[in-house]
Parts: C-alpha cells; sequence; structure tokens
C-alpha cells in the first residue's frame, strides 16, 4: 500500500485508541494557551489541526499522525442553548479527562460549571482538572509573574494579590459543588505568548501537568508525561510522543483481531520514517543496516541485513517479538515502543556525527519501561466504532 | 379603558362644591367691580368718553404692534415660514412622525373649496383629525375618541395659536383673521358655554382669555372676509395651512403629549426616580436616567465610580452589585442625570429586569470587557434590548454607547503608558485598543462612532473617562427626547391622573354630547370620552 494511505491509517488507528481531554472553557479562555504549551505545537499548527468532530466542538490529534493524546475544544460554551449532551457522548468510552478552563478574573462561569456539572453527573468517575488562567490580570499594573510560584499548596502565599486571590477562592467555590467522586483539582496558570513580557511564558507549567498527571487514569497519565511540554527536553519529548503513539497503535494491532492492513511491520515502518522525519534526517540502506547490526547482531537480522528496506523492516518486529515473553499486544507494544527509541538514539549520534555505542542498552531499557507502561495500562481492548 | 368609577365620586361633589365656592367668593366681588364701573360711567354720561379713549388706545397699539411685526418680518417672505410650518415636532414618537408625513400629503392635495364654508372647513378638520387620530390609535374601532377632556381643550388652543401665526405671516389682515379659532371654536361652543359654568375652572381659565366675548363679532365678519376674497391660491394655501394646523394639534391631542404642560413636565418625577432621588438626597425635577449594563465582571461599576468621580458603587472581583443602583452624576453640560448601575448579566434569566429597567432610562451605556471575547450574552441581551425598543413606536430609542474596558488587560499586558492614539496606532497597545474595539462593535451592533475604549478598574487612574464624557454629552440632545416621551407616558400612567380626570369627567361628558351632535355618523356605542392607558 501507498506511504500516504498506511499513514492516513495507522493515525486513523492510532486516533481510535488515544486518550481524550476535554476542554470546556469560554471563548479566549486559554484552550488554545494549553494546548499549545502542553504540545509545543505552534498556534499555526493547532489552527490547522483543529477539525471539527460535534456540532458544538473541535478536536486537535496529537501528535497529528499518530495520536497519542486528542483534545477536544468546546466552541459553542456560552452560546444560548449548549447542550452538553452530544459533546458528551463523543468522549464516552474514551480514556478521558475533563480540563475546565477560567480565566481567574472572570467570576461569570455559569455555563462552564454547568457543563462540567453535566459531565460528572453522568459519569461520577471522570477526573476534572480546572485551569484558572491568564493570573497577570489581577496583578498590579506593570508587575510580573510572582517568583517561586506561590499557587503549588492551595492559596496560602502571601504574595498572591488579594483580589486575584479571592477571584480564585470564589472559582474554586463554584467548582467544589459539582457531583462526582474525586473533588476537582486546581491549577493557576497563565501562557503567554514569549513576546508579552511575561517570564516564564509557561508560568504554572508545571502544575498544570502535575494536577493532570495525579487525577488522570493510567492510559491519559503515560501520554501526558510524554508530551512535549510536560518537562525538559522538549525534541526528544516530541519524539517520543510520536513513538508512543505507534507504540499504542501497535499494541492494539495485535491485542485485536482486526484484519485491517495496519499490521505491526506497518506500523513500525511507518514510525521509522516518523522519527527520522523528527531528526530531519532520511533512512538509507547503509545507515539502516547499520541501526540493525548495532541493535542485536542476532543472526536473524545479519542475515535479514541484505534483503530491502521494507522486507527488513518487517523482520524487526519478529525479532522484538521473540524476545518479548510477555503477551503479543503488550510484546507488539514495548517492542515498538523499545525500537522507536533506539532508532531515535540512533539518528542523534548519527546526526552529532557519533557512535551509537549505547544502542542495545538503550533499546533494552526502552523495553523494560514498555513493559511496565504496558502492565500499568492494564493493556486493554479499545472500544470498536468511535471513529469521529 | 373604562370611564373612572361612579362610586368614586362620591366623596368628590362636596369637595369640588367647596372649590367652587371659594373661587366664587374671591371672583364674585372683582367681578362684581364691572357692571359698577359700567353703571357709574353711564350715570356720568362718561361712556362715550371711555369709548373713545379705549378705542385711542387700541388703535395705537395695534399701529405700534403692526409697524414693528412688519419690520420684524417683510410681508411676502411666508416661503420660509412654510417650511417652517411643515417641520415636525422633535419631541414627537416615530409614529407621530409617521402621522405627520400622512397629513402633509394630505395638505398639499386639498382643494381649495373645502374651506368656502364654515361647514365644509370643519368636515376638512374632522377628516384631518380622523387621518391623525387612526394613525396614532390603528388599534382602536373608535380612534377619534382617545383623548382626554382637558386635551380638547387644550388642543383649541394649540390649533387656534399655530393657524393664527400662519396667517398673520402670510396674509394681508391677517392679524386680525383667526379662521381656525374660529372654527374651532364653533365647534366646541357648547363645551366652552358648559365649562364656562364652572365645570372645570381650573383648564377652561386659559380659554377664556384669547376667546373673549367682544372679539367674537369681528372675527366673524373677517371670516366671511377671507371667504369673500375668492383667489383660489389664497384658499388653497389657508387650506393646506388648515389642515396642518389641525393636524399638529390633533397629533399633540391624540399623541397624549397635550395632556400634560411644560410646567406639569418639568416638575414631573417618575416613581423610580423618586425613589432613586430620596436615595441620594436630591430634590431635582426628572434627571437623565443613563443605564450601565453589561456581563458580570465587564467593569460596570468601576466604570460607575469614575463617571460618578467618587467611590460609591462597590468593586469586586466577584459580583458585587446584586441589584440596580442609582447614583447621581454631576458634570458639566449634563443636565441632572442618575447613572443606573445594573446587576452583571449571568445568562439570559438577567434579561426580563434588564428591558424592564431599560424602559426607564433615556440612554444604555454598554459595558464589555476588552479582554474577555465571549460576547453571546452581550449580543443576545442587546437584540432584546433593540427588539424591546423597536417594539415600542411611541417611544424614542434611547442613544447606546458601548465601552471597552479592562483595555489595559490587552497585549502587550505588562505595558501601561497611557495615552495611547488611536488615530495613528503604531504602538502594539494602541493596534491592539484599536483591533478589540473593531471586534466589539462588529459583534454587537455598535458604530465606530458609539465605542469609547477606557480604562477603570485596577490601581492606576481611570483613563479615557474624560473621551466618554465627550460622547455622553453629545447624546444628551437625543437622550432628552427619550426623557421628554418617558416623562409623558409616566405621567400619563400615573394614579394623579385618575383623580385630575374624574374633575374633569361631567365636563368631559357635555363635551362628548356636543361632539357627538357635531359628527355626522356617531360610532355606535362608543363610550364618549376615555382616557387612554
Amino acid at each position: 500500500m501507498s506511504d500516504a494511505a498506511t499513514t492516513a491509517a495507522v493515525a486513523d488507528r492510532a486516533r481510535t485508541l488515544a486518550p481524550l481531554v476535554w476542554l470546556i472553557g469560554k471563548v479566549q479562555s486559554g484552550k488554545t494557551s494549553i494546548i499549545r504549551t502542553l504540545t509545543k505545537a505552534s498556534d499555526a499548527e493547532i489552527g490547522a489541526g483543529l477539525r471539527a468532530c460535534t456540532r458544538t466542538a473541535r478536536i486537535f490529534d496529537f501528535p497529528a499522525e499518530a495520536p497519542i493524546i486528542r483534545f477536544l475544544d468546546t466552541r459553542g460554551l456560552g452560546e444560548a442553548a449548549y447542550d452538553p449532551a452530544e459533546d458528551m457522548a463523543f468522549c464516552e468510552d474514551r480514556a478521558h479527562l475533563v480540563l475546565a478552563v477560567v480565566k481567574a478574573l472572570d467570576a461569570e462561569q455559569g455555563a462552564v460549571v454547568e457543563a462540567v456539572h453535566a459531565a460528572r453527573q453522568r459519569y461520577t468517575d471522570w477526573p476534572v482538572v480546572v485551569a484558572q488562567t491568564c493570573l497577570h490580570e489581577g496583578y498590579a499594573p506593570g508587575a510580573g509573574h510572582m517568583l517561586p510560584y506561590p499557587f503549588a499548596d492551595g492559596l496560602a502565599g502571601s504574595a498572591v494579590p488579594g483580589l486575584l486571590a479571592r477571584a480564585l477562592e470564589h472559582q474554586r467555590t463554584l467548582f467544589g459543588k459539582i457531583p462526582g467522586r474525586a473533588p476537582p483539582t486546581f491549577a493557576a496558570i497563565d501562557f503567554t505568548q514569549p513576546g508579552d513580557g511575561l517570564e516564564p511564558p509557561d508560568y504554572g507549567r508545571e502544575a498544570l501537568t502535575a494536577a493532570l498527571v495525579a487525577a488522570a487514569p493510567a492510559a491519559v497519565r503515560a501520554a501526558l508525561t510524554e508530551l512535549p511540554g510536560a518537562g525538559a527536553e522538549t525534541d526528544a519529548r516530541s519524539v517520543n510522543a510520536h513513538i508512543l503513539g505507534y507504540s499504542v497503535a501497535a499494541g492494539a494491532s495485535d491485542a485485536l483481531p482486526i484484519a485491517g492492513v495496519v499490521t505491526v511491520p506497518v506500523l513500525q515502518a511507518a514510525m521509522l520514517r516518523q522519527v527520522a522525519k523528527l531528526h530531519g534526517m532520511q533512512w538509507d540502506r547503509r545507515s539502516y543496516a547499520e541501526f540493525v547490526a548495532a541493535l542485536g547482531a542476532g543472526t536473524l537480522l545479519r542475515t535479514a541485513s541484505t534483503f530491502g528496506i521494507r522486507q527488513l523492516v518487517k523482520l524487526v518486529p519478529v525479532y522484538g517479538q521473540t524476545v518479548g515473553a510477555a503477551t503479543a499486544a503488550a510484546a507488539s507494544f514495548a517492542a515498538t515502543y523499545a525500537i522507536g527509541r533506539a532508532a531515535s538514539y540512533y539518528l542523534t549520534q548519527r546526526r552529532r556525527g557519533r557512535a551509537a555505542d549505547h544502542l542495545a542498552e538503550v533499546y533494552g531499557e526502552a523495553l523494560r519501561g514498555a513493559f511496565g507502561m504496558a502492565a500499568e495500562r492494564a493493556w486493554r481492548a479499545p472500544a470498536a466504532g468511535g471513529q469521529p | 379603558m373604562s370611564r373612572p368609577p361612579r362610586p368614586k365620586a362620591a366623596p368628590k361633589p362636596t369637595r369640588t362644591l367647596q372649590l367652587m365656592l371659594l373661587v366664587a367668593a374671591l371672583l364674585i366681588p372683582t367681578a362684581s367691580l364691572i357692571p359698577f364701573g359700567g353703571l357709574w360711567l353711564w350715570q356720568h354720561g362718561l361712556v362715550i368718553y371711555w369709548a373713545a379713549a379705549s378705542c385711542t388706545v387700541v388703535a395705537a397699539i395695534f399701529l405700534v404692534a403692526r409697524r414693528l411685526l412688519t419690520r420684524a418680518a417683510p410681508a411676502r417672505e411666508a416661503q420660509p415660514g412654510e417650511v417652517a410650518e411643515a417641520a415636525g415636532d422633535q419631541a414627537w414618537t416615530p409614529r407621530q412622525d409617521e402621522a405627520w408625513q400622512d397629513v402633509l400629503a394630505f395638505a398639499s392635495t386639498v382643494e381649495p373649496q373645502r374651506l368656502s364654508s364654515r361647514d365644509a372647513a370643519q368636515s376638512l378638520a374632522l377628516e384631518t383629525v380622523e387621518l391623525v387620530a387612526r394613525r396614532l390609535h390603528p388599534e382602536r374601532t373608535d380612534p377619534l375618541l382617545q383623548f382626554t377632556v382637558p386635551e380638547a381643550l387644550a388642543v383649541i388652543e394649540r390649533a387656534s395659536s399655530g393657524m393664527r401665526s400662519f396667517v398673520i405671516r402670510t396674509f394681508p389682515l391677517g392679524d386680525r383673521i383667526t379662521v381656525a379659532q374660529l372654527m374651532w371654536l364653533y365647534r366646541w361652543r357648547g363645551a366652552l358655554q358648559l365649562a364656562e359654568k364652572g365645570f372645570d375652572l381650573w383648564r377652561v381659565m386659559r380659554l377664556i382669555n384669547p376667546l373673549s366675548a367682544a372679539t367674537q363679532e369681528v372675527r366673524e365678519r373677517m371670516t366671511r372676509q377671507v371667504v369673500d376674497m375668492g383667489r383660489q391660491h389664497v384658499t388653497q394655501r389657508l387650506a393646506s395651512a388648515f389642515v396642518r394646523e389641525v393636524c399638529r394639534a390633533a397629533i399633540d391631542l391624540y399623541g397624549g403629549n397635550l395632556r400634560v404642560t411644560a410646567a406639569e413636565l418639568s416638575a414631573h418625577v417618575t416613581a423610580a426616580s423618586r425613589a432613586d432621588l430620596a436615595q441620594a438626597e436630591s430634590r431635582d425635577a426628572e434627571p437623565l436616567r443613563i443605564l450601565v449594563a453589561g456581563q458580570t465582571g465587564a467593569g460596570k461599576s468601576s466604570l460607575v465610580n469614575a463617571l460618578a468621580n467618587a467611590v460609591e458603587a462597590r468593586v469586586d472581583a466577584l459580583p458585587a452589585t446584586p441589584r440596580f443602583t442609582a447614583y447621581k452624576l454631576t458634570h458639566e453640560g449634563l443636565p441632572a442625570a442618575l447613572l443606573i448601575d445594573s446587576p452583571g448579566l449571568a445568562g439570559s434569566g438577567g434579561f426580563d429586569a434588564l428591558i424592564r429597567n431599560a424602559a426607564n432610562v433615556d440612554m444604555v451605556l454598554w459595558v464589555s470587557s476588552a479582554s474577555r471575547a465571549a460576547r453571546e450574552l452581550d449580543r443576545q441581551a442587546l437584540a432584546a434590548l433593540r427588539e424591546h425598543f423597536a417594539g415600542e413606536p411611541n417611544r424614542r430609542h434611547p442613544p447606546m454607547l458601548l465601552a471597552l474596558t479592562h483595555i489595559d488587560a490587552l497585549r502587550p499586558f505588562t505595558e501601561w503608558e497611557p495615552p495611547y492614539d488611536l488615530t495613528q496606532a503604531s504602538r502594539a497597545k494602541s493596534q491592539a485598543i484599536l483591533g478589540a474595539m473593531e471586534a466589539a462593535a462588529e459583534e454587537l451592533g455598535f458604530g465606530a462612532a458609539e465605542i469609547v475604549p477606557v480604562r477603570a478598574n485596577g490601581a492606576a487612574p481611570p483613563y479615557n473617562i474624560d473621551a466618554l464624557w465627550a460622547k455622553i454629552i453629545d447624546l444628551v440632545p437625543d437622550a432628552q427626547r427619550a426623557r421628554l416621551l418617558r416623562t409623558l407616558s409616566d405621567i400619563r400612567n400615573a394614579p394623579a391622573w385618575s383623580t385630575l380626570w374624574s374633575q374633569a369627567a361631567n365636563a368631559g361628558r357635555v363635551i362628548k354630547d356636543t361632539f357627538m351632535r357635531r359628527k355626522s355618523q356617531p360610532p355606535e356605542g362608543s363610550d364618549p370620552v376615555k382616557p387612554r392607558s
């Protein structure tokens, strides 16, 4: 099959598996800047990536090639008769997290609270995180962000201006009344553009990530921690996010006896191409042979190195699968992930003109980590259907 | 729509009688001087001298007045006068304006023969009045009767004086001819005769002066002269002027404007304002009422404080204004005014209260935050408000302004170095402000001239409030027109009117009889004189 068709099929597969973060907030409350900060995508990329999925919501897949996470952006909020039912139905049967986004100084949040309320009434265990944005609107004129971040432990920080503290507290009271199992958690953030003069531009990112990771179900958590914006090493994280996306799709391919075109080898081939692209490089026969050689030096592989690239790629997972001792699904997931990480390491080293001496170690470590992830994920069959 | 209940009139006769006796006691001694004086003159044989002296004085005054008048308005400069005649009244409502346009069209087509006899002129007047009445009360089956008795009396005055000034300006000998007065007098003769008997002394006193018995003879004669002139164009112009004057009076009559005199207007204060004013410790006449409305947290109260130049309204990050609260506003160039702070809109639940209060205001200051793009609620509320005003053709649409607050929160966030020049927006902040203004204006349906960016929040001193003041003062004439009509409708609905009305009821019944007799086909079973509600 053609590359384009493969890419689309891979993305489709990954999309059905990717967990969903449901953003509920008024227009310009800061939803896009949260997506931007967490994924490190540019506003233009986000603008181009947002696709309508229900009458009142748009969706942003990250990464687009093999999404590990999807952001559902509710647009109809604040309009006369916004009915969250349709968006709620869209989120149903997926791993999910409700992220309410409110401007800190905008006390009028009736519509947002109502939507969250409705969601939690129906699905009592959906985790809810409330991001309180645009903190700078409550600062004294000309004042910058308060450092160190004073909102970490509740609102006790004495540095917080009284007006802002009361506004935040008021919103926390508003959301405190929603039904459901776990109470919502809060994060005060202020994500701005680098040119806005407020340093750092991702003020409160750690607090938000921590709140999200703490609240999220396992599947979402893995995706969240791999997001480029979730910590340092943005570039490496971006690659990892892609790798994770393909790996999840690969795991699911084995878990489900789907007679689809997207087999584990196809996924892995697509992943390797994508990883190279992210590093600004391309596979050629030599580099591929070198990579495979460095990876395992197994007999099978060495024999295979004489094959064409496409065939070779198909053989790599066999190597991974034979090593794996767990279930086929977890093995496919872990092997794909480990190969991806190894390839990423190899390409990084090659770009820098160094030898990929520790490729085997990287592979092994990634494999162990991936099995851990697979165990935590408690691998379950993804819901059929639900394709947007 | 019914006659005032009769049982209520039970205690009234005693009061009315008391009043009449009191007036009689005051009048009789003075009035008695006339016959006694005459008797004295006659007894001493001085009547001729008195008459001669009176004539001389009248002639002298007449000559002087004539000369002054001619100098002020040369005889053949009638055209501009007529243009002015054709202009309506600024205080009229859109519906009244429509009626005026109808009549102007009718006036230009009226045939001069229609004024060739007294009866013809009368039927012409009736036709005009009906035209106006039907326009202003399209919903009534008997529009002709939608006025109150004192209005009927006042309209005589109005039509007469309007017509007279036209005749004086336009025609030779015009200063002594008052056709309209005559026609109307003739028509309302019965009412006046009875009124003179004291049914409504207060109203009638105004009518007696211009209609003293002595001039009646002269008018009768002059009317004949005008008719005899027989010249087509003169009578044509006279006829259309007649129609216009009758219409002008009729519009005021059927529009209910006549029920209130200027003096009453300026003294009247609506109930809502009375309460508010008491709160503001004021005894002024009806002030301009300016409503400040918008979403919760848009900065209404901060803006109220900046405009009132005092910290009066409570300001908080949380919704802080639970109900409509009035603040007294004083500023150079602004008449007495009340600024009415409103609870923030938070969903369509507040629309009803907003519209109820908007019905009592003369200007609306809509407040929207520049930093909050969620304006769907504003849009809906404004649409509801505009729809409400559009559904009230008898009221003037209060002028609206949009104050765009929180401009300091626009990019770049940390910068606040006013002033910002918006005419050549070279700085990033100015550009951001302009962009926000354009977006808000387009979304909320305001013109570019109806939007003012301000900052009235936070620790920094208010910014651009002067520009907002300038816009407000620009709109004061418009607002005052809205206020006039609002006050009128308020007086119309005021309970005090019903007592006044019941006093006039007796007189009204008699007038009705006279009226019905004059009317060729009286509407069946129509109640004669009904107060409008």
